[in-house]
């Protein structure tokens, strides 16, 4: 299995540095996604490691080659784009089996392995319809497939979710992870999304400013985040303070407790006045003013609890666990 | 609530129909009706239609020469502008689109320099250097292609345009195809439309030219038919109907079978 190698690479345009020392390893058969906000450089890293773009600085290594000036198509990388790229005149079929064509694969082969594909991506009754005539949904499966037919060493996914709506979304979501997995194709993934980033990747890559903050597996980078930004970025977080100082925590470990219970209690704990309850389908939120502190806590409880608390009802909250130290 | 009838939209489009069927209807009557001018009136509507306009026209020995000379300048001259053009286009969408605006102003040239310019232009740069462009028919060809620029350029543009060739490009270089290939297999294919409209268009244009022809002798369908028109004006004008008729038709064909095919790349016409 083919490993990609990001090594200290820079890329500037004028004088915006897009990719600012960037250092990553996305190991072989693993899912690494690329997660950071709007204009963070995810881009130009994919489009450096298919070959569209070339570093100013450092190098790109795949599968043991230095690989930074190798042409697009010597680079035997699938790549799904974040705009349509269906080829509009031809059909599903012909699609997906350009790669294999190009590579001169006899027609027998080819039309096996594309019906085959189509099948893994679950569209193989569309096989004759034309781009045009496929939903959104299917286009991005249609392209899926296309990037991975040929057996690429490494899959390049950029934002291939970002013109679905939510439904679509996790459907196609769960059949890139369920193909990754079958095929253990080295996957590196973009998206600006952290709830997808988590729910996909062996690691995940939180990016800001052309720059790695951390490359940890999911459940660190959301519980034991490396820096605020990557804290802040990655679900959501109250700012309280402690008898340590300032501190990040996570609206689910705060809990909602009985107000004596909570002057007794050692650690971080407040006592205020519940200002709303709201419903928000499998949880609540039950936002409390601390008068002492000046803050506002919205604390995450099930919708048993929330029936208990009313608007003006003294009530203690405990921080479980401190998600970043500021 | 019921749709009121849309008078406007109706009152366009039959004063449209009008304007350009009412000058055919009376080409139709004045090539084909064996009737004096003077007589052309209500009560002479239907008598003696005939089409021996066509026949005496056919039968002249200089017509199909004149026809086959413009036909063939029509052929060559859309080859060299498509396989001028086609590449020219590519590349401003793909990496030169700076470059647009020159390409743009270069290609409205035409309008602008008068077709005597043009020729005694031409003529007198390359009578020493490349004495055929004055003397040949096929001298011609690449006067017609700069006369046919600003509407292949304009309708290759939009038809470009209208696909999102750098993603295209992109997805064909990353399945590992070359550069000829993405043009022959990936680019043209998608711009099929807009070349088929180009192509027409260029053709129009050459087989409707008369000035640079008439300055240079050369005896094209045009200059044909303005020479004819003094000994046999009824079926001059015969021809120029059915080659009206006929692009009209190829037009709306072109047109029909775009929307046909269902493709959302447009014809491009240039505005
Ligand atoms: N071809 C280019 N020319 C000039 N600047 C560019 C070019 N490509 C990218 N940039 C700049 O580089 C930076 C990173 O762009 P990039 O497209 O990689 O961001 P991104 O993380 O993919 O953003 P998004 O989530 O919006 O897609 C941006 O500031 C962008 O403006
Ligand atoms: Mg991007």
């Amino acid at each position: 299995m083919t490993t990609l190698e990001y090594g200290h690479v820079t890329r500037r345009f004028g004088n915006v540095v897009a990719l600012d020392d960037f250092s990553l390893t996305v190991p072989g058969g693993k899912l690494v996604t690329l997660l950071g906000p709007s204009g963070c450089g995810k881009t130009t890293a994919l489009r450096i490691a298919a070959g569209f773009d070339i570093p100013d600085g450092g190098r790109l290594v795949m599968g043991g080659h230095v690989v930074s000036h190798v042409p697009p198509r010597r680079r035997n990388a699938g790549m799904v784009f974040q705009e349509y790229s269906l080829f509009p005149h031809m059909t599903v079929a012909e699609n997906v089996g350009f790669g294999l064509r190009i590579r001169k694969v006899s027609p027998a082969t080819r039309s096996r392995q594309v019906s085959e594909m189509l099948e893994l991506v679950q569209i193989g009754h569309l096989a004759g319809r034309y781009p045009h005539q496929l939903s959104g949904g299917q286009q991005q499966r249609v392209a899926l497939a296309r990037a991975l037919v040929f057996e690429p060493s490494v899959l390049l996914l950029d934002e291939p979710l970002s013109a679905l709506d939510a439904q679509v979304r996790t459907e196609v979501r769960d059949v890139i992870r369920g193909l990754q997995f079958r095929l253990g194709t080295t996957t590196l993934f973009v998206t600006h999304d952290q709830e997808e980033a988590i729910s996909v990747s062996d690691l995940v890559c939180v990016m800001k400013d052309g720059r790695p903050h951390q490359v940890d597996t999911p459940e660190n980078v959301y519980m034991r985040p490396a820096t605020e930004f990557v804290a802040r970025f990655v679900g959501e977080t109250i700012e309280v303070p402690t008898p340590r100082g300032r501190c990040l925590v996570r609206p689910e470990n705060l809990v909602l407790v009985a107000p004596e219970e909570a002057r007794a209690m050692p650690g971080v704990t407040f006592v205020g006045h519940a200002t709303s309850v709201r419903f928000n389908g499998s949880t609540c939120t039950v936002t409390v003013a601390v008068p002492v502190e000046d803050i506002v806590l919205n604390v995450k409880v099930l919708p048993h609890q929330a029936t208990l608390t009313r608007v003006h009802d003294e009530v203690g909250v405990v921080a479980t666990s401190l998600t970043y130290a500021l | 609530m019921r749709r009121r009838f849309p008078v406007w939209e109706w009152a366009v489009i039959g004063l449209c129909t009008v304007f350009f069927a009412a000058p055919m209807l009376a080409m139709a009557r004045f090539a084909l009706q064996k009737v004096p001018v003077a007589l052309l009136g209500r009560e002479t509507l239907f008598s003696r239609w005939t089409f021996s306009g066509f026949t005496n026209t056919l039968a002249d020995e200089s017509f199909l020469p004149a026809l086959w000379l413009s036909t063939r300048l029509g052929i060559l001259t859309v080859a060299a502008v498509l396989v001028l053009m086609v590449p020219t286009v590519v590349w401003l969408n793909l990496t030169a689109n700076n470059w647009r605006p020159v390409v743009e102003v270069a290609s409205t040239l035409p309008y602008i320099v008068p077709p005597i310019a043009l020729v005694v232009g031409v003529s007198a740069l390359f009578r020493d250097v490349a004495p055929w462009m004055v003397t040949t028919d096929y001298g011609m060809i690449p006067l017609y292609s700069m006369l046919c620029l600003p509407f292949t350029f304009r309708t290759l543009d939009a038809g470009a345009r209208a696909t999102d060739m750098r993603t295209l490009t992109d997805a064909g270089r990353n399945l590992g195809a070359g550069p000829v290939v993405i043009l022959m297999k990936v680019i043209i294919p998608g711009m099929r439309t807009s070349i088929t409209a180009a192509a027409f268009l260029g053709f129009a244009v050459v087989m409707g030219e008369y000035a640079i022809a008439s300055l240079l002798l050369r005896r094209t369908l045009p200059a044909y038919m303005v020479e004819a028109q003094g000994r046999e004006p009824q079926g001059s004008m015969a021809v120029a109907l059915a080659l009206l008729v006929l692009t009209s038709l190829i037009f709306i064909l072109l047109n029909r079978s775009d929307r046909t095919s269902g493709r959302r790349d447009t014809i491009g016409l240039p505005a």
